[in-house]
């Protein structure tokens, strides 16, 4: 059975982006564009992973995060954090809020491909 | 303590005091020993020599007797028979000095025996006496005469005799007692003279007379013996002689002898015999038998001579004293001294210990104290609560910590079992390590957290052993682990918080990464580009400069006529295309210098070079130009070298470039002014007009490429805007900088400083580069250093300009003597470098044959005297077989050896 992941992104291209190039790595991706529609499909639907831009129009992606962390518990998908600017300050408020992982989007979304493999 | 202290003391007295008295005692003893043997030696050599005296006398003795034998048994003795029996003992008795025959002569016979001797032949013979001077007096009557009728001496003897003879002996009185004696006892006599009688000196003569009686007639009655009398056999010896003889042989002991007559009336002393160890015998003094008698170091004896009795006093002499001293008693009392010395220390030491050991032990017992209290004090400040356990878990001692927390008091805990205080319990906690501790001997520590006892302790036990090594029980320290336990939660949560931290950096970290890979792959990507930009530019320039030059050409002939005559319309025509075409030019060879010069592929060529000349030089070409518009132009520099390392075609570019710049943005009559200064650290080049200046607001892009602002150009073609961009790129890859000053309306100051490098610096920079081209297609480079000697003295000779020419000079030669890809640099201290690239160390040497060759011709071929003896050193070094860096390099090359 095909992993199942969920990519809360308000950024059409980045989402797009982003989507395919999870699929083609085999994986299966359902898209969220904002924190409040993320965060009501991530606790619903088994997400094996979640992955959350850190900046969202209604929602800081980081409280998604941790209310997703802290609704479903053990339960819980792996959550990656995903930024458009590096910044020591935002990976530790990402582990903090309970992210699995910290990834800085590149052109190739090589580090994001890397670190899904890794967690599922 | 204070006793024992006294009896220490009195032993410190009592010890020697019994030491110096035992000492006394022994030696005194010895010595008594040591006299008595001494004492012993003298009485044996005294009673041998008493011996041998005694001996000697009674022999005379008895000689005088046989005599009266002789006498007794022959009618009347004729002189010679006499003399030949005498003559017999003087051999044996060499004491005897003569026999006398005194015959006694009555008074009626007188005149009878006087006659009777003259008839024998001695004509004067008369009875006659002697007095002590030795004077013969005749006779005075008398009842009875014994005169001397004959002598028999010994051969010793020198003495005139016949002078005696008819001498009255009885006359002299000490003889005439003995010789009454003599006839009335009718035994032998002697009389010892003290007082010289007869011119003898003799001392101690001593005479032993024998009375004879008339053969035949009675002598038994004193009366029969007076009566029937015929005379006396006198035998003299002498004492001293006796004693002598007797004595030879003997080894002198130190005795001396004294011989006393015991008269009745009193001792006297015949003779005194002092030993002949005595220093001075003369001197001796014989000892009376009283003063015998009181000294307690004599020996004497009596002895029977004749009828006399003599006493013998032997007495030891001075010497015999000290040749028989003994040194035992005082070896013996120093000895003894010395011991008791060696007691008094050794005692003294021992009391001294004592004391020491007192004073240890006293100071033990405090230092005991004090540790006790202190361990006590220590047990009690031990801020952990301890316990100490028996066997069967009753409390035997416990600390004031633990009895504060419990707030309790030692009683109420002493004597009870650990679990029952602490626990509330009736059996041993579950995991309690004293009962562990019990078990296998070892020290146990466990975390207790009963929370009957209100805190988390941390508890351990050790055991405790007797001297047997028999368990006994434990020390049971606990300790509150409250704080411990929050700083460990407190980690716990700051580690996890460190974690998250560096979890956070990390990510940080790789998302940097990430993103500086991309702007990595974008800048390669850029750099292709300018790549492309400047290949471009190149190709470009290049392509469209042969039709550009075939266009002006073409135009040139066509404005020259060549190709026939032209209106002016199209004269004027042409002459607009004329000049585009070189202003296109212009613009096609500034692009390809901004280009190289972009692309890094401009390298600048430095040669000592002295500033003040070049910009002379360079501004004077522009006078010409300047004349045209009427201006003028103002140079002005040192008299004085300054010499500088430079590519001089590029800083004439860039003069040139401000100069045509000044000169046609001044208007007519103009002035422009050209200023060097130096200072030991950098040059300094302006190129300043009066013109139309620049606006304040265009001043920042004045360097920028393809700027070009409202000046008034003063006519001409215009610019190509990347002339100063240009000149700004020149300067600062001389590492200078340049700018621009400028009051809009009232002129403009550009002005360029340029850093003094040393030559050795230069030549570093030189040799760097050489090996980074060289380091790149791994290959070799080899340098040749060559010095002139004794520059300074040629410097002197030539003078400073002159020198530099011919440095040049020869750098020229050298330079187009090499068929090789090289750079030389000549420095100003008479030091020239010739940096061969793709050059091995072989082929440099024949470079320098080459070099060396070429060097000699030109100097040879100079009129200066001073050059033409110019000499070089030459080195060579070569990378990277020999030196791997510029200093290696140029320390090799030199022939600098680094110890």
């Amino acid at each position: 059975m095909l992993k199942k992941i969920l990519l809360i992104e308000d950024s059409i291209a980045s989402a797009d982006f982003i989507s395919k190039a999870l699929e083609s790595e085999g994986y299966e991706i359902s898209v969220a564009k904002n924190g409040a529609d993320g965060f009501q499909k991530a606790i619903g639907n088994g997400f094996d992973l979640v992955i959350i831009d850190i900046v969202l129009p209604d929602i800081n992606g980081l409280e998604v995060c941790r209310e997703i962390k802290s609704k479903l518990a053990k339960n819980s998908p792996k959550v990656i954090a995903l930024t458009g600017i590096v910044d020591a300050i935002d990976a530790v408020a990402a582990r903090r809020a309970g992210a699995d992982d910290f990834c800085v989007k590149t052109k190739d979304m090589l580090s994001l491909i890397e670190a899904v493999k890794k967690h599922i | 303590m204070i006793r024992e202290k006294k009896g220490i003391h009195l032993s410190l007295l009592l010890v020697p005091a019994v030491g110096l008295l035992l000492t006394a005692i022994v030696s005194f003893k010895t010595y008594q020993s040591e006299h008595s043997k001494v004492q012993t030696v003298f009485n044996e050599a005294s009673a041998y020599r008493f011996k041998q005296i005694e001996d000697a006398i009674q022999s005379s003795v008895w000689t005088v007797e046989s005599f009266s034998s002789f006498y007794a048994s022959s009618s009347s003795v004729e002189q010679s028979e006499f003399n030949i029996f005498a003559q017999g003992y003087f051999r044996r008795q060499p004491q005897i000095f003569e026999f006398r025959w005194l015959r006694r002569v009555p008074e009626s016979k007188r005149q009878e025996y006087e006659t009777a001797g003259r008839a024998l032949g001695l004509p004067d013979l008369k009875i006659k006496e002697i007095d002590k001077a030795g004077n013969f007096t005749p006779a005075p009557q008398k009842q009875e005469y014994f005169v001397v009728d004959f002598i028999s001496t010994s051969p010793n003897s020198k003495y005139d005799y016949k002078r005696i003879f008819g001498l009255d002996i009885s006359s002299i009185p000490e003889r005439w007692q003995a010789m009454e004696r003599a006839r009335d006892t009718e035994e032998p006599a002697i009389a010892v003279e003290t007082e010289h009688y007869e011119g003898l000196d003799i001392p101690s003569a001593s005479r032993i007379f024998a009375p004879i009686y008339i053969n035949g007639l009675p002598h038994n009655t004193l009366e029969e013996r007076r009566e029937n009398l015929t005379g006396f056999v006198v035998l003299l010896f002498r004492l001293d002689e006796l004693v002598g003889i007797s004595l030879k042989g003997i080894p002198a002991a130190g005795v001396d002898i004294a011989f006393y007559d015991s008269a009745p009336a009193g001792e006297r002393l015949l003779y005194f015999y002092p030993s002949p160890m005595r220093r001075n015998p003369v001197a001796a003094e014989a000892l009376s038998p009283k003063e015998a008698k009181k000294s307690s170091f004599y020996w004497s004896n009596t002895l029977q001579v004749a009828d006399r009795k003599w006493t013998m006093i032997f007495s030891p002499c001075p010497e015999f004293l000290i040749k028989n001293r003994s040194i035992l008693p005082w070896v013996t009392f120093g000895t003894g001294l010395f011991l008791t010395l060696l007691l008094m220390f050794y005692l003294r030491n021992i009391i001294e210990r004592g004391k020491q050991v007192e004073l240890l032990v006293k100071r033990r017992t405090e230092e005991l104290d004090r540790a006790n209290q202190e361990w006590l004090e220590t047990f009690n400040a031990i801020s952990d609560f301890v316990f100490i356990l028996d066997k069967d878990s009753v409390i035997i001692k416990v600390n004031k910590s633990l009895l504060d927390v419990l707030k309790t008091g030692e009683r109420d805990i002493v004597g009870r079992k650990c679990f029952e205080v602490m626990h509330k319990k009736d059996s041993p906690w579950l995991s309690c390590p004293h009962q562990q501790t019990l078990k296998d001997n070892k020290a146990h520590t466990e975390e207790v957290s009963d929370p009957g006892l209100g805190l988390p302790l941390l508890v351990s036990t050790s055991p405790v052993f007797d001297e047997r090594g028999e368990l006994v029980g434990s020390v049971h320290i606990a300790k509150d682990i409250s704080a411990i336990k929050k700083t460990e939660n407190d980690l716990i949560k700051t580690k996890g918080e460190l974690e998250i931290e560096a979890w956070g950096l990390a990510k940080a970290n790789e998302g940097i990464k990430a993103l500086y890979g991309e702007l990595e792959q974008k800048n390669q990507e850029l750099k292709k580009i300018d790549q492309l930009k400047s290949d471009f530019v190149s190709i470009v320039s290049h392509e469209l400069r042969t039709p550009l030059a075939i266009m002006k050409e073409g135009v040139s002939l066509v404005l020259d006529k060549v190709t026939g005559e032209i209106t002016p319309k199209t004269g004027t025509t042409l002459e607009m295309v004329y000049n585009n075409i070189n202003r296109l030019a212009k613009l096609i060879n500034d692009l390809l210098d901004i280009s190289k010069i972009e692309a890094g592929k401009l390298q600048l060529k430095r040669t000592l070079t002295d500033m003040n000349r070049l910009v002379r030089d360079t501004a004077e070409k522009w006078l010409i130009s300047a004349k045209k518009k009427d201006q003028e132009i103002s140079i002005i520099t040192g008299d004085e070298r300054l010499n500088l390392y430079i590519d001089q075609d590029k800083l004439i570019q860039v003069l040139n470039n401000l100069l045509s710049n000044a000169i046609k943005f001044t208007p007519e009559k103009g002035r422009i002014t050209v200023q060097v200064r130096g200072d030991k650290d950098e040059a300094e080049v302006s190129v300043s007009d009066n013109g139309a200046g620049i606006p304040g607001e265009d001043l920042p892009r004045v360097f920028g490429k393809f700027q070009q602002f409202d000046r008034t150009a003063g006519g001409g073609a215009k610019g190509t805007g990347l002339g100063l961009a240009i000149c700004k790129e020149l300067v600062e890859l001389h590492e200078g900088s340049i700018k621009v000053e400028s009051i809009f309306g009232s002129g403009t100051k550009f002005s360029f400083t340029l850093p003094k490098k040393d030559s050795e610096t230069v030549f570093k920079e030189h040799i760097v580069e050489g090996i980074k081209e060289v380091a790149d297609r791994n290959s070799n480079l080899a340098l040749i250093s060559m010095r002139i000697l004794d520059f300074g003295r040629l410097q002197k000779a030539l003078g400073p300009d002159m020198t530099h020419s011919l440095l040049q000079e020869i750098e020229k030669v050298i330079n187009e003597s090499l068929r090789r890809k090289a750079d030389t640099v000549v420095r100003d201290t008479g030091e020239l470098i010739v940096i061969l690239f793709d050059t091995t160390k072989d082929q440099a040497q024949f470079v320098l044959g080459r070099i060396d060759a070429v060097i000699r011709n030109f100097l040879i071929n100079s009129r200066d005297e001073a050059v033409k003896i110019t000499a070089f050193n030459y080195g060579i070094s070569s990378y990277p077989n020999e030196a791997k860096n510029e200093l290696e390099l140029l320390d090799k090359a030199r022939g600098v050896i680094h110890v």
